[in-house]
């Protein structure tokens, strides 16, 4: 399984690629919304997490740009929930930021997949 | 002219000789037509003046050429006792003793030497008593007619000095008249000049005129405005004031249409048709430089009289009437100008007076000439300085305008503080006979005490809400790098590498990063700005997530917390309720200088929920309590509070139903308790 992480924090990234590649994953990382698609496209992944709000271009304009080329499931971080909400829809999950548990977080993700 | 009638008497013998004498001398001229000769002897001249005692009344001159001594006694005693004009005696006959007897008579005698010589003397004597009788004729006509002349003139005099008298009489009757005339004139002067409206001039002019029967009462009429005449008058014996419209541009009685307006109105008035009317123009100058508006304003006045007087007696009227109106003119003048003089003192004063702020007329040693506030006392509006009575100071406020150089500028403009409050003023001063330094000075002082607060309080919410939003911008950055702190602590946690001593330190920086991720969402909660929905909330948590908050603030202090056991539930939004108790403890915590102790305490009963928070700080002075809870009332330095924190909580808290207030806490220190009802389930 293939898992993409688009996120500009380091720190997120880094937890989650452990947590992933822990488990025997293909893990990539992307620090902005550029690099995530030149990944997504590249590589197709299975699984995407992908941050909002980015310096640059956010999510939801990565997934506008994508078009069809989107493949996998999508997972939306957010801080911003309340007025994020509406564009849920565009994704397959959304997940509150700041998030509690990242175990949780990862297991949310594989089961979109494995469904 | 008239003849001498000369008598002659001698002798019969004589007779003849002294005839032809006589004629000889008669027919000289001189003696022509002078006298005429009668010749008597002795004894007819007895004769005759036996039967005619009277006899020599009528003769002139005698010529007595006697030696009868009978006759000569005869005519002697005659001329003792009778004037005659002469007596010639021949001197040859005369004794002594006829001399000393005809001495003592009255009568010229004259003596001759001959009968010739006597004749001669006769005609002589007739002649010059003819030329004096011709004199004295001539002399008697002449006196006569001059006095004749001066009876005439003396008439004449007469009659110039009756005529004189007469005028005399005439001119003191008519100055009496006059002078009546004048004295009447300057009552009526005097009469006028203690009136104080114009229906007094009315009553007094109707009183005036009470002396000229078929004159009806006055009526005074004002024209003040070009289509407007107010108009005075007498109806039952009260004075009546009317408006009348004029329906042209003009002066009233000018025009014939003006008078007949005038009668048609008081006709209407007085619901009977008006006569003849007399109408005067009263000279007035009120007004045109000095009138504010119309009503102080006079075109045109005019006294008026319903007359059924013959002309005669209206020309004796009119003549009285015109003697008054200038009196009566300058009368209406001075009571329209005293009038407008009260009026525009009046308002001047009220407008004065009905200033909210505060307006002072001081001199230049700041005593207080005049204060239009009613809250000074009299003695304070009249006497004092300024600055004693309004700031309650020793000596001149340091800024004083007073003291800075007015020459530059006509008004100074400065800002004053007392006792929290903040004035400005404005102070203009009133120039007297020194050009150096003004002599009075009008000052206005504005309260501006609400609107600097309020400006500092709009410095102070734009400076909180841009924190506001900074802090929730900065909570949001931290969460990203919080979020990944922690979540790489738990994988490496999970991970359970062995051989490593830091287990212990990596859980500590779990719990700590999850410490800072739930203070910034209460804080994030916090600064929330949209409304919130009421909700029921549990009193006690809302507090304990409130406090981190405050960590910092509380941190020298010693904090004591007892919280109910049970839920204490109650309906409201929970960030207005967090943000009450926010201020609360802020407030106590702010108020210990020094380190103390805030107890917060919950706890409910069956209806209400209540929650304390208590300081042992400085407490809140009794003369502040009851102004603790008003807007803008703050103990602190000006800029660092709102004086909003207390008012703006209680009135979140009675939103909700529910009450704050003030309880001293012993010994000492303040308790603000927070009173909300019980949410019903």
């Amino acid at each position: 399984m293939k898992v993409l992480i688009i996120d500009d924090e380091p720190l997120i990234r880094r937890s989650l690629l452990r947590a992933f590649k822990s488990k025997g994953y293909d893990v990539f990382e992307a620090e902005n919304g550029f690099q995530g698609i030149d990944l997504w496209r590249k590589e197709k992944p299975d699984l995407v997490y992908l941050d909002i709000l980015m310096p640059g271009m956010t999510g939801f304009m990565v997934l506008e740009k994508l078009g069809s080329a989107r493949t996998g499931k999508v997972v939306l971080i957010s801080a911003y929930s309340e007025e994020d909400k509406e564009k849920e829809g565009l994704a397959d999950l959304f997940i509150k930021k700041p998030f509690e548990d990242i175990f949780q977080v990862v297991q949310q993700g594989e089961g979109l997949v494995k469904k | 002219m008239t003849q001498q009638t000369i008598l002659w008497i001698g002798p019969e013998k004589d007779i003849e000789s002294s005839k032809t004498q006589a004629t000889q001398w008669a027919t000289h001229p001189d003696f022509k037509n002078q006298a005429n000769f009668l010749f008597e002897s002795i004894e007819n001249f007895i004769e005759i003046l036996k039967s005619n005692s009277d006899f020599l009344k009528t003769m002139d001159v005698l010529v007595l050429n006697a030696d009868s001594s009978f006759a000569k006694n005869l005519c002697f005693t005659y001329f003792k006792e009778k004037v005659m004009s002469a007596l010639i005696l021949n001197t040859q006959s005369i004794t002594y003793l006829d001399f000393r007897y005809l001495i003592n008579s009255h009568c010229n005698i004259y003596f001759s030497n001959n009968s010739a010589e006597a004749l001669h003397e006769a005609l002589n004597l007739a002649l010059f008593s003819n030329q004096v009788k011709k004199e004295d004729h001539e002399f008697r006509m002449r006196w006569l007619e001059s006095k004749r002349n001066l009876e005439n003139q003396n008439q004449n005099l007469e009659l110039v000095v009756q005529k004189r008298t007469e005028h005399i009489d005439e001119s003191h009757q008519e100055e009496r008249l006059k002078l009546i005339k004048q004295r009447q004139l300057i009552k009526f002067m005097q009469d006028l000049a203690t009136l104080t409206s114009l229906e007094e001039i009315l009553l007094l002019i109707s009183n005036e005129i009470k002396k000229f029967h078929f004159i009806g009462s006055p009526v005074l009429s004002i024209q003040s405005h070009p289509k407007q005449v107010k108009i005075y008058l007498f109806h039952h014996r009260q004075i009546l004031q009317r408006d009348m419209e004029l329906n042209f541009q003009d002066e009233v009685f000018n025009s014939t249409q003006g008078a007949e307006d005038l009668s048609h109105h008081l006709a209407n008035l007085f619901g009977r048709p008006f006569g003849k009317m007399v109408h005067f123009q009263l000279k007035t100058q009120a007004s045109k430089s000095f009138s504010m508006d119309h009503s102080e304003e006079i075109l045109n006045a005019y006294l008026s009289f319903e007359s059924q007087m013959d002309s005669d007696n209206l020309k004796e009227f009119n003549d009285f009437i015109a003697d008054r109106t200038n009196l009566i003119g300058i009368s209406i003048d001075r009571i329209f100008y005293e009038t407008a003089l009260v009026l525009f003192s009046y308002r001047w004063s009220q407008t004065f007076e009905g200033v909210r702020d505060q307006i002072l007329i001081i001199d230049n040693q700041f005593n207080i000439l005049k204060s239009n506030r009613r809250e000074l006392s009299d003695s304070q509006r009249s006497s004092g300085k300024c600055y004693e009575v309004l700031f309650n100071l020793k000596a001149p406020c340091e800024n004083c305008p007073q003291f800075s150089d007015f020459l530059n500028s006509k008004t100074q403009r400065i800002q004053l503080n007392s006792d929290n409050h903040f004035y400005q003023l404005y102070s203009y001063p009133i120039w007297g006979m020194s050009k150096l330094k003004p002599e009075k000075y009008v000052n206005y002082y504005s309260d501006v005490t609400i609107e600097r607060k309020l400006y500092m309080n709009m410095v102070q919410t734009e400076k909180m809400s841009t924190l506001g939003l900074l802090a929730g911008n900065i909570a949001h950055e931290l969460n990203n790098p919080l979020s990944g702190i922690r979540a790489l602590t738990q994988i490496i946690l999970s991970e359970k590498p062995e051989g490593v001593n830091f287990i212990e330190d990596l859980l500590e920086i779990e719990k700590a990063a999850a410490r800072c991720q739930k203070i910034i969402k209460n804080l994030l909660d916090f600064s929330l700005l949209e409304n919130q929905t009421v909700s029921q909330v549990n009193v006690s948590e809302l507090v304990q997530t409130t406090l981190p908050l405050l960590k910092i603030a509380m941190r020298s202090h010693k904090v004591l917390q007892e919280y109910s056991q049970e839920p204490l539930l109650v309906s409201c939004e929970s960030q207005l309720l967090q943000q009450v108790v926010f201020n609360l403890v802020n407030n106590a915590l702010q108020a210990m200088k020094e380190a103390g102790t805030l107890s917060i305490h919950t706890y409910q009963n069956s209806e209400t929920v209540f929650v304390e928070i208590c300081d042992t700080g400085t407490g809140v002075p009794l003369e502040s309590q009851d102004k603790l809870f008003q807007p803008f009332f703050t103990t602190k330095e000006v800029g660092v509070g709102t004086g909003l924190g207390l008012s703006f909580s209680r009135s979140v808290i009675e939103r909700f139903g529910g009450s704050l207030y003030f309880q001293e806490n012993i010994p000492k220190g303040s308790c603000f308790v927070i009173e909300m009802p019980r949410s019903q389930k």
